[in-house]
């Protein structure tokens, strides 16, 4: 089974072109992906999350049984945004939420997220965010809500890209709450974490379509192409998350 | 088709770990016939003879396999030219430069004195990029332009944090090239539309990546069989004058 814990649904985004849902599950389909938890990426950049928040229910409820969604809020959004992941949430079903702090423009470890990540503490669900690139989503800018907040499930949806990895290991390895995605994460770092952290709280991504309609195919070797085990690989390809999610 | 690794990594460093059996081995079991080698970590920082031997050892055991480059920290100053003219007269052909590791700006005065022995020596210079905020690509098209002569290899083509910027700096300067590393697919796409794949190498960055990952980036890539021996082999060959 392969859950992809990190995909972007979305139409326009500078020189990338998205797609509708049929086509994207299509796509995902082709590729033998099981599911997906789509998130958007224009909303990352929009001031009206509610609108993108509600393209992506539109495509959860088109495919039920294949995506689930992550929806977002802009953090400075105050009372807004808490309003707004309870309607995401109660509402809409969805299952987490995702953060692009460079986008957005708001840095992770910053007080305005105190009450978000409350709030997704309260509501019971994870909370992703892009990590790896200064300076607002280091990984250990991240890795401080993990620290502030224990109960809170934290995902680093990068696992520290190419240039942060070690401090998403360190991170993952002082707070126990710290989910790794590996999702554009370097083979080397693959590696280390499953050893270091341990398989079951390593997750899979792709960032579907962003680096391309076959970054699929990629993605998923360099997990089948580690030297570990194929229970570990499969954990980390789907079980994992679909613990995670409750799915 | 013979395949060019244009950059990977060999030594003991605290991190970044292979040994030349082990190189060897992966590069058969991938179908690639030529690597260029630097060494890293703490030979790329602090200890740049202990690791350039390292590497003219390897190199002079596998000349028909291994093609090394040179690390020198710019800091060093006269002593690290010395090191690299020394480094280049026991068969290395190129110079590496990690300001990510090394503490300093493309455009620094040090940066630039050491490149000015690079380019009387006529060698090619591999430059990590992609980190801020010392290895970003606007930086190495500075030095670039300053130094039409010196033909530069962007390292893992500004990913992951300075991707935006790669193909705007290879475009404004044509003496460099974009290695592959890392990149994602749609990026080594664009530089390919802005530049053309005469000016693209492929590499692996490994042990940090893998040949496996990298060279499945390359067969995914839609490009004609021209273009990808270029990138896989062609071009590294001619610019650092590997025989295959």
């Amino acid at each position: 089974m392969i859950l992809d814990g990190h995909t972007h649904l979305f139409s326009q985004f500078g020189f990338l072109r998205g797609m509708d849902a049929d086509e994207f599950v299509d796509k995902l389909k082709s590729r033998r992906v099981d599911g997906a938890v789509v998130m958007t990426l224009e909303g990352f950049t929009k001031d009206d999350s509610r609108l993108y928040n509600d393209q992506l229910h539109a495509a959860t409820e088109r495919y039920p049984e294949y995506l689930c969604a992550f929806g977002t809020v802009h953090p400075r959004d105050g009372s807004g945004a808490i309003s707004e992941m309870r309607r995401c949430v109660k509402e809409l079903g969805m299952k987490g939420f995702k953060f692009h702090p460079w986008l957005q423009a708001f840095c992770a470890s910053g007080r305005e997220m105190f009450p978000i990540v409350q709030e997704a503490v309260a509501l019971d669900v994870p909370l992703l965010f892009h990590d790896g690139t200064p300076p607002y989503c280091t990984s250990l800018q991240v890795a401080y809500l993990a620290r502030c907040f224990p109960e809170a499930t934290i995902i680093l949806g990068h696992s520290g890209l190419r240039d942060y990895w070690r401090e998403a290991l360190y991170a993952a390895m002082e707070y126990e709450n710290i989910i790794l995605q590996f999702c554009g994460t370097p083979d080397i770092a693959m590696r280390e974490m499953i050893e270091q952290v341990g398989p079951e709280r390593c997750i899979f991504g792709s960032d579907f379509p962003f680096p391309g309609d076959s970054c699929i195919e990629l993605a998923v070797s360099q997990i089948r192409n580690l030297d570990v085990s194929d229970a570990a690989k499969d954990a980390i390809l789907g079980e994992n998350l679909k613990r995670i999610l409750k799915l | 088709m013979s395949i060019i690794d244009a950059h990977c990594y060999l030594g003991d460093g605290v991190y970044m770990k292979r040994n030349s059996g082990d190189l060897l081995d992966e590069m058969d079991s991938h179908g690639v016939s030529h690597a260029v080698v630097n060494s890293t970590d703490q030979y790329s920082a602090v200890y740049n003879r202990e690791g350039n031997d390292e590497i003219i050892r390897a190199v002079s055991e596998h000349p028909d396999r291994l093609t090394g480059f040179a690390v020198v920290n710019p800091w060093y100053g006269q002593k690290g030219a010395d090191e690299l003219r020394r480094c280049i007269e026991s068969g290395l052909r190129g110079l590496s430069l990690d300001t990510r590791r090394q503490g300093c700006f493309f455009t620094d005065t040090i940066v630039r004195r050491l490149i000015q022995h690079a380019a009387d020596l006529e060698i090619p210079v591999y430059c990590h990029t992609g980190t801020p905020i010392y290895a970003l690509p606007l930086g190495l098209m500075e030095l670039a332009l300053d130094f039409p002569k010196v033909s530069f290899i962007m390292g893992s083509g500004g990913w992951a944090d300075g991707w935006y910027d790669a193909g705007t700096a290879a475009k404004t300067a044509p003496n460099i090239f974009i290695e592959t590393s890392y990149c994602a697919i749609p990026l080594i796409a664009n530089a390919i539309r802005l530049i053309g794949a005469e000016r693209i190498l492929f590499g692996s960055d490994a042990p940090g990546s893998s040949l496996e990952t990298e060279l499945l980036k390359i067969r995914l890539l839609d490009l004609d069989a021209r273009g990808r021996e270029m990138i896989l082999g062609d071009n590294a060959a001619r610019l650092i004058g590997i025989r295959t």
